[in-house]
């Protein structure tokens, strides 16, 4: 019960780290832009918030398997297997909580209020980069704090993409919520209660710190 | 001296001024809503692209279509106070007012803090937030910052617009002390005639025809007291 446990603490911090480094980026980039290509990847990222999981893990482990388009050159150059793997669980942790991160910080990015705020730290010496890390993370910092706890709720709770690219192998890909249903299966009912039990707490404690966040001022 | 020549088409009205502001005074740029007043200023701040244009302050030259320059707002060394305040919620008074010189690097000269924050009042408003403060507070604090990170010019966009009378009059004796006090030529927008007979030094009128200075101001200043115009040209 300890390995479930533990793979999926650790999936939800690499889930905030990815959503750190590549979903703020992306919120934020897509906020400013009006291009067609910005409208493709506001497209893209919404995908898996209308996608059933379970189809969308399917035409990802086609696409990063051993045989797929992506996958075939990440091996070959890279030799990194995504497909099986933990590093396949992190992703699609990371793919499932990509919409919640990236839509609610994008709407607030683009809130004009942000935008006259900028200007202001514009004029009085901020360059471009400074005016980010200075202005537009700090102001949007409350719904940036929630979308990493939404993220970390989804990633502890996500089965259709993890079980499609992780495979749900006992003692290597096996998440919390895919052991609760692999003792089902197996009839310890138990057991699934206490990894319920586990993600109940967890899932109680994400929602306290998201009120907090909520009714905390700027 | 802030020597400006600007052309932006919007629509299908030309926008066409040219003016010079020595320092230290007040120009006022005084029209009705929708006259360009505010384009002006964010062109001069850099946060709109003039179509042509030059603005110089002292040697250094901001903008100029002709040799394609144009500084982006941040190197221009101007300070801005806006119709809102838009102080950063999430920093003190104190942060904010140093916002300038801590983020933006722009230089603070000795003893400069203390003169800014006694000349407006803000001694005991250091260490609030800006979400606790009342409009005539935070408008104060907007101008604080503003002119702790001026090094060129203040642009000062209706900024007393949302206040009521009373704070209007308190702010219009801090805002006419800042030329003597800080050297600064400073570009105050308005619509309002109280404000320009309250502030101008110089005034540059935007209208819909093409302006002759002495025939627009003379009713206004029925006591014959009006300013040097340098208007060059205001037309649409």
């Amino acid at each position: 019960m300890s390995f479930p446990v533990w793979l999926t603490v650790k999936t939800c911090v690499a889930c905030v780290v990815l959503h750190a480094l590549i979903s703020i980026p992306i919120a934020l980039w897509s906020s400013r832009s009006r291009g067609l290509m910005s409208r493709a990847v506001s497209f893209i990222v919404t995908i898996p918030l209308v996608f059933p999981p379970i189809a969308m893990g399917f035409i990802l482990l086609m696409l990063l398997g051993r045989r797929g388009p992506i996958g075939i050159p990440l091996e070959q150059y890279l030799g990194l297997r995504l497909v099986f793997s933990e590093a396949g669980v992190i992703l699609a942790a990371f793919i499932a909580g990509v919409p919640l991160m990236v839509r609610p910080l994008q709407a607030a990015m683009e809130r004009l209020e942000i935008l006259h705020l900028e200007e202001a730290a514009r004029v009085h010496g901020c360059p471009p980069l400074m005016t980010i890390l200075a202005v537009t993370v700090p102001q949007t910092w409350n719904t940036i704090i929630s979308g990493f706890l939404l993220c970390v709720a989804r990633a502890s709770g996500e089965v259709g993409i993890t079980m499609m690219l992780g495979g749900n192998i006992s003692g290597r890909t096996n998440t919390l919520s895919l052991e609760i249903f692999n003792s089902v299966t197996r009839g310890e009912f138990d057991v699934a209660v206490r990894l319920c039990a586990i993600l109940a707490g967890a899932g109680l404690i994400l929602y306290v710190l998201m009120e907090k966040n909520r009714t905390k001022e700027l | 001296m802030l020597d400006v020549t600007l052309k932006k088409r919007r629509g299908d009205i030309v926008l066409d001024v040219a003016f010079t502001c020595r320092r230290p005074s007040i120009m006022v740029l005084f029209g009705r809503s929708g006259s360009g007043k505010t384009t002006i200023v964010q062109m001069l701040a850099g946060l709109v692209e003039p179509d042509e244009g030059v603005i110089r302050c002292g040697r250094d030259v901001l903008y100029d279509s002709g040799r394609r320059i144009s500084l982006p707002p941040e190197k221009r060394g101007a300070g801005i106070v806006f119709q809102e305040r838009r102080l950063f919620s999430y920093i003190s008074v104190r942060q904010n007012l140093l916002f300038g010189h801590r983020f933006g690097g722009r230089p603070l000269k000795e003893g400069a803090f203390d003169k800014v924050v006694a000349l407006l009042g803000l001694e005991r408003l250091l260490h609030r937030r800006p979400n606790t403060l009342s409009g005539g507070e935070g408008q104060r604090v907007a101008i604080g910052r503003a002119l702790l990170a001026c090094t060129s010019f203040l642009l000062m966009d209706e900024p007393l617009a949302s206040l009521d009378q009373e704070r209007k009059d308190d702010l219009l004796r801090h805002i006419d002390d800042i030329p003597g006090n800080f050297g600064i030529p400073v570009i105050y927008v308005t619509h309002s005639r109280r404000e320009l007979n309250g502030l101008a030094d110089d005034v540059l009128f935007l209208g819909r025809e093409r302006v002759t200075p002495a025939a627009k101001t003379a009713p206004l200043y029925p006591g014959g007291d009006v300013p040097t115009g340098r208007v060059r040209s205001a037309t649409y």
